[in-house]
C-alpha cells in the first residue's frame, strides 16, 4: 500500500498522528504529528501545527512547523507561522511570514 | 471483493490513511477512502469506504458504500451496499441499500437494509 494520502476534496478536522510519510493534497485543520516526512502539495491547505522529520510545502500552511531534519518551502508554497528546524530552504516564488529558529 | 464495492465510488480522488496513522476528529469530503490505521470520530465521504484488515475505526460513518475487513464500531449510513468481509468486527446500526457478510465476520449490529429472502423463506406466511 502506498502510504498515506489525504487527497484533494478530503477535509480532516482534528488530530492526526502517523509513523509513516503523509502526503497532503486536501485540507487539514488541527494538528499533524508525523514521525516521518510530510509533503504538502500544491492546492493543499493546512491550518495546523505540523511536527515531522522533514516537511515540504508547496501548498498553504498556517501554523507552526517543527521538523527535526528539514523544511523546504517550495515555489508557490505559502507558510504563515514559526519554523523550527535544522535546515531550511525557501525557493524563489514561495511566501513566508514567521520566525525561524535553527537552533544555532 | 474490494473492487466490486469500489465501483460505486464517486469521481473524487482516493485517499489512504496508512497503517501507522491515527486520526481523532472529523473526516469529510469526496472520493474513496481506505483506512488501514485508526480513526476515532466522524467519517463522512462521498465515495467508497474501505476499512482494511488491521484498521480500527470508532466513528459515525456516512459513505456511498462500505467494505469492512477490520474493526468498525459506530453507526453506518450508506447510500450503497455495506459488506462485512472475513475478519470484520462490526458493531452499531447499519442503514444501507444492501448488507452482506462473509464467513468469519463478526457482526453485532442492527441492520436496516432491503434484502432478498432466501428461497426457502419466501412464499411462507410468518
Amino acid at each position: 500500500m502506498a502510504g498515506t494520502v489525504i487527497s484533494q476534496g478530503i477535509t480532516i478536522e482534528g488530530e492526526i498522528t502517523s509513523e509513516e510519510e503523509v502526503i497532503v493534497q486536501g485540507t487539514i485543520r488541527g494538528k499533524l504529528d508525523v514521525q516521518d516526512a510530510v509533503v504538502i502539495e500544491q492546492g493543499a491547505t493546512v491550518e495546523a501545527d505540523v511536527t515531522a522529520t522533514s516537511i515540504a510545502v508547496a501548498g498553504q500552511v498556517t501554523g507552526n512547523v517543527v521538523a527535526s531534519d528539514r523544511v523546504d518551502l517550495q515555489a508557490g508554497g505559502k507558510l504563515i507561522g514559526d519554523v523550527k528546524t535544522a535546515r531550511l530552504t525557501i525557493a524563489d516564488g514561495a511566501s513566508f511570514k514567521g520566525n525561524v529558529d535553527m537552533d544555532v | 471483493m474490494a473492487d466490486k464495492i469500489a465501483r460505486r465510488s464517486s469521481s473524487g480522488e482516493a485517499s489512504t490513511f496508512g497503517r501507522g496513522v491515527g486520526i481523532r476528529g472529523r473526516v469529510t469530503g469526496d472520493g474513496d477512502l481506505t483506512i488501514e490505521g485508526t480513526v476515532d470520530g466522524e467519517l463522512s465521504i462521498g465515495g467508497a469506504l474501505h476499512v482494511a484488515g488491521e484498521a480500527q475505526v470508532h466513528a459515525k460513518v456516512e459513505a456511498a458504500s462500505v467494505l469492512v475487513e477490520g474493526v468498525l464500531e459506530g453507526d453506518i449510513t450508506s447510500s450503497g451496499p455495506v459488506k462485512a468481509g472475513t475478519g470484520a468486527k462490526l458493531k452499531g446500526t447499519i442503514v444501507a441499500d444492501a448488507f452482506s457478510m462473509d464467513d468469519g465476520a463478526e457482526v453485532s449490529a442492527q441492520v436496516v437494509a432491503e434484502f432478498d429472502l432466501p428461497p426457502e423463506l419466501t412464499g411462507r406466511a410468518g
